[in-house]
């Protein structure tokens, strides 16, 4: 039986194929900027630099939380211009791979300013955003299989709390929920389903299914032989919920934020060494550790020959 | 073994924090349900958990602070701020229903400002979670700020009226759509009677 430091050790620290890690930042800062464009022509008029009486109004708002573009604007003197051209110099720095951590950490502050801070215009994906922005800050290759494991982790909460509220709710069950979600525009939709006189049962029928695929997806997706299932099921939902709810932005990272998480790592044509081995490969000997954790040898020492093993 | 301890410990502390704020979140999501009181506890002990300090900066800047359920356990209904503005020569008017930022792209953010309306709700449907007067108040300057900003583009034209409505989306086997006022200046723009839709 094995050492469940030993089991523990090689969860955080698998060598995994990062290059998830390596697209994060890029894509990010493109859905970032595509995000923050169709709001230049009126900024102004958007963020109430417009009227001095807007201004202070949305610094009061009662959840507000740290230092907003109004606090910016009002106590600082700052052109709204100005801040919005850093957040896209910030997106672009991102797309070019320029700093990663640096210009992560950056737009993160930049974003919650704009976004979170007051939270007048804030939804789903300022927060998912501002989460994404974090791991680019926080990634570096030697820490990078614990970060996996935090996204990873993340993602599995993200889902499993989505599938719970839905699961009490009844209009959930009845197909209620997704024909109401489905009758409303929040951005430009691409299909409108609402349209089409569809039979009850099909709406119950989508409603159920996104229940049990949230609810699914923290268990099964740890699970080699479902885990593609999930995360197609996931990829596809994602782009139904762009498709006809029009939340291009929050599909496009959530989908992200999945490849990421569960496609790169065990993707075979991204490893660039055998990932389903620990760490610990054959005919290597374990370094006996004082408290009876095995050490982990240094990746660099393991031999390249090792046969490949399919992940679990 | 140093290593892995504090990589699992840090590990908990930075999930253990979405992790309070969507069981405070589920809670909510069983009072709105079940109507049982008894939530109401808990919601308040994990809330003051989730003010301290050093965890509410930390989730609030990482994004971390937040609900996932999203669309639950009801899809909520539209709040909608209606403006009429009158063109002062010939007083033809307009009715208005967004600014014009709001009409394509920026129709998901003015979506996400539209929802804070909840907070004009009558006390029976707030479940819970009920606005204190000086959130109201302040909602309900922001809707008349943001009736008045629907004339951006309408040089001329003087704001006549507005009103808050929240409109109930037709169900499955329903054809109308019921509107709620939730507060009007001037004088109120809607038919009190549900109108069909098309």
């Amino acid at each position: 039986m094995r050492n469940p430091c030993s089991i523990l050790n090689r969860w955080l620290f698998r060598d995994f194929p990062l290059q998830g890690f390596a697209l994060l930042p890029r894509a990010l800062g493109t859905i970032l900027l595509f995000a923050f464009m169709p709001l230049l022509d009126d900024l102004d008029e958007v963020f109430g630099v417009a009227g001095e009486t807007d201004r202070e109004l949305f610094r009061l708002h009662p959840d507000g939380w740290g230092y907003s573009v109004y606090d910016a604007t009002v106590l600082a003197g700052l052109s709204l211009k100005g801040l919005a051209a850093v957040y896209l110099v910030l997106c672009a720095s991102l797309m070019a791979g320029w700093q990663v951590r640096w210009m992560a950490l950056a737009l993160l502050l930049s974003h919650h300013a704009f976004f979170v801070a007051t939270p007048l215009y804030t939804y789903g994906f300022d927060h998912f955003a501002l989460s994404a922005l974090y791991y680019c800050a926080l990634y570096s290759p030697r820490w990078g299989t614990p970060l996996l494991r935090s996204v990873q982790l993340h993602l599995c909460i993200v889902y499993l709390f989505a599938g719970l509220n839905k699961a009490i709710g009844p209009t959930w069950h009845d197909g209620e929920a997704v024909w109401r979600a489905a009758q409303q525009s929040f951005g430009i939709s691409a299909v409108s389903v609402a349209q089409f006189r569809l039979p009850a049962w099909i709406w119950m029928a989508a409603g159920w299914a996104t229940v049990a695929l949230e609810l699914a997806y923290p268990v099964l997706i740890w699970w080699r032989r479902t885990r593609n299932w999930i995360l197609s099921g996931i990829l596809l939902l994602h782009i139904g919920i762009a498709l006809v709810m029009g939340l291009y932005a929050f599909s496009g990272l959530m989908m992200l934020l999945n490849l990421v998480a569960w496609f790169y790592p065990y993707s075979q044509s991204f490893a660039h060494r055998p990932a389903g081995k620990p760490v610990q490969a054959a005919g290597q000997p374990q370094e006996p550790a004082k408290n009876g954790c095995t050490r982990t040898p240094a990746l660099s020492s393991i031999p390249v020959d090792v046969p490949p093993v399919k992940p679990p | 073994m140093m290593r892995t301890v504090a990589t699992l410990v840090i590990l908990l502390v930075h999930l253990g924090v979405p992790v309070l704020y969507n069981v405070q979140g589920f809670l909510q999501s069983l009072h709105i349900v079940k109507q049982d009181d008894a939530t109401l506890g808990p919601i308040a002990r994990i809330q003051r958990v989730g003010a301290v300090r050093p965890l509410a900066a930390y989730g609030r800047l990482t994004g971390l602070a937040t609900g996932y359920g999203f669309f639950s356990p009801h899809v909520a209904s539209p709040f909608t701020i209606q403006a009429v503005a009158c063109a002062a020569p010939d007083r033809l008017c307009d009715t208005l229903v967004r600014p014009h930022w709001a009409y394509g792209s920026g129709g998901v953010r003015y979506r996400a400002f539209t929802n804070g309306l909840r907070n004009l709700l009558p006390p029976h449907l707030q479940h819970g979670q009920q606005a204190d007067s000086l959130t109201a108040r302040y909602w309900r300057a922001l809707a008349g700020r943001m009736a008045g900003r629907m004339l951006a583009d309408r040089p001329g034209s003087r704001l006549a009226a507005w009103q808050v409505y929240v409109a109930a989306l037709p169900g499955l086997n329903e054809s109308t759509i019921t509107y709620l006022q939730l507060y009007a200046d001037a004088k109120p723009l809607l038919d009190p009677e549900p109108m069909a839709i098309p």
